[in-house]
């Protein structure tokens, strides 16, 4: 598999959930932490207010590694406000489905057709690079999906998003969908931006990835419209532990990634979010938290906490085995005798629920 | 649930030593939270907390290390009662 880029789009795709709005400053400080996180792609939108606009022109200038790439509709007008920015990328837009052309654009196909390429054209005649976004693609007639993604090429677009803008895909179909504009365009690079609505953006952008696609689109902890799209800490240790790439990303960050997101939005993360979840790396049950320690955490960790910044946590009560108050014995000198471990054990198994927790 | 451990650390003091200056350099420890004064087969107890058993242990060895601390004892807290709450 190529090497897959990281498009995170916190700033914009972000923004669209409700109760999130960054400041000019947390928009830059976002920018600065995603960079060194080591993202491809930082999107942002400044089309959507003053504070928008400055906040874009902030990160283009603050001299990231990252493309500061910014997203606007496929228009004329939208296009010369990115313009104005003196960006080296722009995202531009379109719908392609049936039922966005009629009540969204109230266009044609062929007129669709023929104002993604006028656009792209446009864009690329003032010297930007350009990723021209298929807006509901995956309900879209595959055969039109792929005439759309044929003429943005020719067009001279760089990259093409495909999307599943209400996520209704499932780890084959967007397999197969992406496989088929591939297939069709084997020099077009696609961009995969997947919707979480039933809970699958991740397995469909993977799969979107084993089809052909390179870039994959997340937002910090999963914001986005609705129920978001994949979060970046999933994303960037999916590729790792399962493709054995992207090795470079700053993974240890992803905790205080979240953090800061969590911290500006006030929206919390959910404990059993992947990787920064702060249920991800404690240990509850008796007979896996004895083979934890018999494994170094191997037997139920899919990869280290140490790895992505963590520490791994057990938790003592009611569903605990000898084998936590063996180790705290050891750990703490307190010498129990095995008679001393089953009194205490009959004493926390006359605990209702969880007693206290401890790093290891 | 708390999300630290606990300890009481039991020290029997030097025949000679003053407490008082045990305790003043007990309470200098990071990680205790208070020290009592008892009489019988021990002469201090010691409550000491962390969120991870290894700095957790550093300080039961801080408290072994000080001058006057003869030997001790650990008891590991599995639950509280009362009023006081001193995790």
């Amino acid at each position: 598999m190529q090497r897959i880029l990281l498009l995170d789009s916190t700033l914009r795709e972000g923004e669209q959930a409700p109760k999130v709005r960054f400041s000019r400053e947390q928009s830059l400080q976002t920018a600065g932490e995603l960079d060194s996180f080591g993202v491809d792609f930082i999107e942002v939108s400044p089309t959507v207010s003053e504070r928008s606009r400055q906040a874009a022109k902030d990160i283009l200038a603050a001299g990231l590694k990252a493309n500061v790439i910014l997203h606007g509709r496929a228009t004329k007008e939208d296009i010369d406000l990115l313009h104005s920015f003196s960006p080296k990328w722009i995202a531009i837009y379109l719908s392609t489905s049936d039922v966005h052309l009629e009540h969204k654009l109230h266009m044609t196909k062929q007129d669709a057709l023929s104002r993604a390429a006028e656009t792209i054209r446009y864009a690329k005649s003032l010297g930007l690079k350009v990723r021209f976004t298929c807006e509901d693609a995956s309900r879209t007639d595959a055969d039109y999906l792929i005439r759309m993604a044929r003429a943005a090429h020719d067009a001279g677009a760089d990259r093409i998003s495909i999307t599943d803008t209400v996520g209704v895909m499932t780890p084959s179909s967007m397999y197969s969908l992406v496989h088929k504009v591939k297939s069709a365009i084997p020099s077009a690079e696609l961009d995969v931006h997947c919707h979480n609505d039933l809970g699958l953006a991740l397995a469909n952008s993977l799969a979107s990835v084993e089809a052909g696609a390179t870039c994959i689109h997340t937002c910090i902890n999963g914001a986005g419209e609705r129920a978001g799209i994949p979060k970046i800490a999933e994303v960037a240790m999916a590729l790792q532990v399962l493709y054995k790439q992207r090795e470079d990303l700053q993974i240890s960050t992803l905790p205080r990634l979240s953090k800061m997101f969590s911290d500006f939005t006030r929206l919390h993360c959910d404990p059993f979010s992947p990787v920064v979840g702060e249920n991800v790396f404690r240990h509850k049950g008796g007979t896996h938290l004895g083979a934890v320690l018999r494994s170094d955490g191997k037997a139920y960790e899919a990869f280290t906490p140490e790895s992505v910044g963590r520490a791994r946590r057990f938790v003592v009560g009611e569903y605990s085995g000898k084998n936590v108050l063996r180790y705290l014995s050891t750990n703490l000198g307190l010498n129990l005798t095995d008679a001393q471990v089953a009194k205490a054990m009959a004493r926390l198994k006359e605990k209702e629920g969880d007693m206290f927790e401890f790093e290891a | 649930m708390e999300n630290s451990i606990s300890v009481f650390i039991g020290v029997v003091t030097e025949e000679k030593a003053k407490t008082s200056e045990i305790i003043k350099a007990i309470l200098t420890i990071p990680g205790v939270k208070s020290a009592w004064e008892l009489t019988g087969s021990l002469d201090l107890i010691v409550l000491a907390s962390s969120q991870s058993v290894h700095s957790l242990n550093v300080v039961v060895e801080a408290v072994r290390a000080c001058a006057g601390v003869k030997e001790t004892t650990t008891y590991l807290v599995l639950d509280s009662h009362g009023e006081v709450k001193q995790r």
